[in-house]
């Protein structure tokens, strides 16, 4: 082969500067503007302090999600995940967690799917560490989607190496090279 | 327990078959009159409590648009209560719904899409005399007040045997809603729960949909999208011709591209050729699902517009709850029959008056809509539309599962032109009542 070189123009590493409000023309969702569709997909970075003495409580459910995926690794399918970031900081003012997630759908969109999913799989419980976390969680979800949209931090330059790929279309192409190799291999 | 005799019968009750339908669309000048229109039009809208009354077979629904509330001087904390994207209108929804090119609402037909719709009266009947009795009554509810302007109307009536424009059957799938007493076409499927389709009931999330308030004017009230769509009939005939190399072809590609056979009958029952009498037989042209059977699509493509509309069990993988896009879906035809067999444009307009009604007009229509309808990330089909409601700038694709090899359809052209819509509310009959008696 002559050349390694992604051939495919589709494939074509991109960024996007963003403006400062994180969209560009303001389309209303439900809960508040929504954002566009980056060469990183969508996704969201959700910043809250954690209340004192929680850092702990904070990090042990690392470890519950850890176990959940384990026990039924398509619990977050309804998510559209592709990564999530969890990170506890102290920025001088006390410590926050960062929940940082790229999906392929429009949150404001899938949000009923988003909230179904924290309340059967407990997700939930984890934020009541938060700071401004509505009390009445469990009864008020409208109050939950505001907390996510009110915490969220759009981002102002977004990359991506292979820009709008879902993760659905990544796996496929993944299996589909395994079942190219499998194919070949029984040629030999 | 649901509160039928609060509840428009038009929102549980599938449209008759035959049918005929009268849009009434009017514009109030005056509050006072408006109100009073109101007070009338609670005493001509059925209740969904006696389907066996006199109204069984011809009755009437009364729709308010947001510019139709602020009209009837609705106190403004009731009109903020209202969710954004009715207050904005569907026009403003454009973007999100795909009405852009020839579908933009700067080209759809006046006054469909402007501050000027204010109130929807639909009339629905079995036959054209029983229709022009429910047309006259709602008119004598506002013929002789002044401040209320007919401004707009449009007739609509079956097609012969029961097909709409394109030649398919329609009609044919309404979901079953629990506690309405109104069987859904599938057996296969639950009955989804009230507060789905009617506010102020448990609905499939446990996340209450908000209701307008005061309660009196939100409770077992809905939304409803009307959507008036030009169906360019030669060139969907045309197409097919262009695609297929015999009349039997045609009709097989025509299947593939709705996911049913013209007849009504579902590739999911009847895969290799049309089964009139399945399509004819209401027990059994909607009872199926796609997991199990036709995971891959083979018989019906996933790209298909049936298998779009109502994907059933079909993702379940993805983890998608279809449970919260489910909604009332009746067409009726408008417009003459393009002669069968002709193959050029006869410039005349002809297609369907869409509703759409639910409890959550952003969940549930603009969801299928942006995500179902215009878009194939659900499918892993990346940005294919519709193949025959789509809408679309430039030619698309669809993809059609068969062994060994698939075929790619391409260069299909926009079958189908928004012509025009509204978001409107459906207030229940406490809540005509209430808009009736406002004081300024």
């Amino acid at each position: 082969m002559e050349s390694t070189h992604i051939q495919n123009a589709s494939i074509k590493p991109a960024a996007m500067a963003l403006p400062e409000e994180g969209y560009f023309q303001k389309e209303q969702g439900r809960y508040g503007p929504m954002f566009p569709r980056t060469p990183a997909n969508y996704g969201f970075t959700v910043i809250a302090k954690v209340k004192p003495g929680r850092e702990q409580a904070m990090r042990d459910y690392g470890k519950t999600i850890e176990e959940a995926v384990k026990n039924k690794p398509d619990v977050l399918a309804p998510l559209k995940l592709h990564y999530l970031r969890w990170v506890l900081f102290d920025v001088g003012s006390g410590l926050h967690f960062m929940y940082q997630g790229i999906f392929d759908t429009d949150f404001d969109r899938y949000i009923e799917d988003a909230l179904a999913l924290f309340n059967a799989t407990g997700i939930t419980t984890v934020f009541t560490n938060l700071e401004g976390w509505p009390e009445d969680w469990r009864t008020n979800v409208q109050a939950v989607a505001q907390f996510f949209h009110d915490h969220q931090h759009p981002s102002f330059l977004e990359y991506g190496e292979y820009p709008a790929f879902t993760a659905d279309e990544i796996k496929k192409a993944l299996m589909v090279k395994d079942a190219f190799a499998h194919l070949l291999d029984y040629m030999q | 327990m649901l509160e039928l005799t609060d509840i428009q019968s038009g929102v549980l009750r599938p449209r008759p078959t035959p049918y005929a339908a009268k849009y009434l669309v009017l514009r109030i000048d005056d509050p006072r009159s408006g109100r009073q229109l109101m007070r009338r039009a609670a005493e001509i809208v059925a209740s969904a409590a006696h389907p066996e009354s006199p109204d069984v077979d011809a009755w009437i629904s009364a729709a308010v648009t947001f510019s139709g509330l602020k009209a009837l001087a609705v106190p403004q904390d009731s009109l903020a209560s209202f969710p954004p994207e009715f207050q904005e209108g569907m026009a403003a929804r454009a973007s999100i719904l795909g009405d852009t090119g020839d579908n933009a609402p700067e080209h759809w037909e006046k006054p469909l899409g402007t501050p000027e719709v204010h109130v929807i009266f639909t009339a629905l009947a079995e036959n054209e005399e029983r229709l022009a009795v429910r047309v006259d009554r709602a008119r004598r509810a506002y013929g002789a007040l002044g401040g209320v302007e007919e401004i707009w109307t449009l007739d609509c009536h079956v097609r012969p045997g029961e097909r709409e424009a394109f030649g398919y059957r329609d009609g044919i799938g309404h979901p079953a809603i629990e506690g309405s007493g109104i069987p859904g076409s599938n057996p296969y499927e639950r009955p989804i729960k009230p507060g789905e389709l009617i506010l102020g009931y448990p609905n499939e999330i446990d996340i209450p949909t908000p209701i307008p308030r005061p309660e009196v004017l939100g409770k077992n009230g809905s939304y409803v999208a009307f959507r008036k769509l030009h169906q360019r009939v030669a060139a969907f005939r045309q197409y097919l011709k262009a695609n297929a190399e015999n009349p039997e072809a045609e009709e097989l590609l025509a299947a593939k591209i709705v996911g049913r056979w013209r007849s009504g009958a579902p590739l999911a029952l009847a895969s290799e050729k049309d089964d009139r009498e399945l399509g004819a037989d209401r027990m059994r042209n909607n009872a199926f699902l796609y997991y199990e059977d036709d995971k891959i699509g083979y018989k019906t493509p996933p790209g298909s517009h049936i298998r779009r509309m109502n994907p059933r069990d079909a993702i379940k993988d993805s983890g998608t709850k279809v449970e919260l896009r489910r909604m009332v879906r009746r067409g009726t035809s408008y417009g003459p029959e393009l002669p069968e067999g002709v193959l050029e444009d006869d410039g005349v307009e002809r297609g369907l008056m869409f509703v759409f009604i639910g409890a959550d007009l952003r969940r549930q229509f603009e969801f299928v809509q942006a995500t179902w309808l215009n878009h194939s990330e659900f499918i892993s089909g990346g940005p294919q539309r519709d193949p025959v409601a789509g809408t679309r700038s430039e030619p698309g694709d669809l993809t059609i599962p068969k062994r060994p090899i698939r075929r790619r359809l391409s260069g299909l052209p926009q079958f189908v032109v928004t012509r025009g819509g509204e978001y409107c509310f459906l207030p229940s009959l406490r809540a005509l009542r209430w808009l009736g008696e406002l004081q300024s």
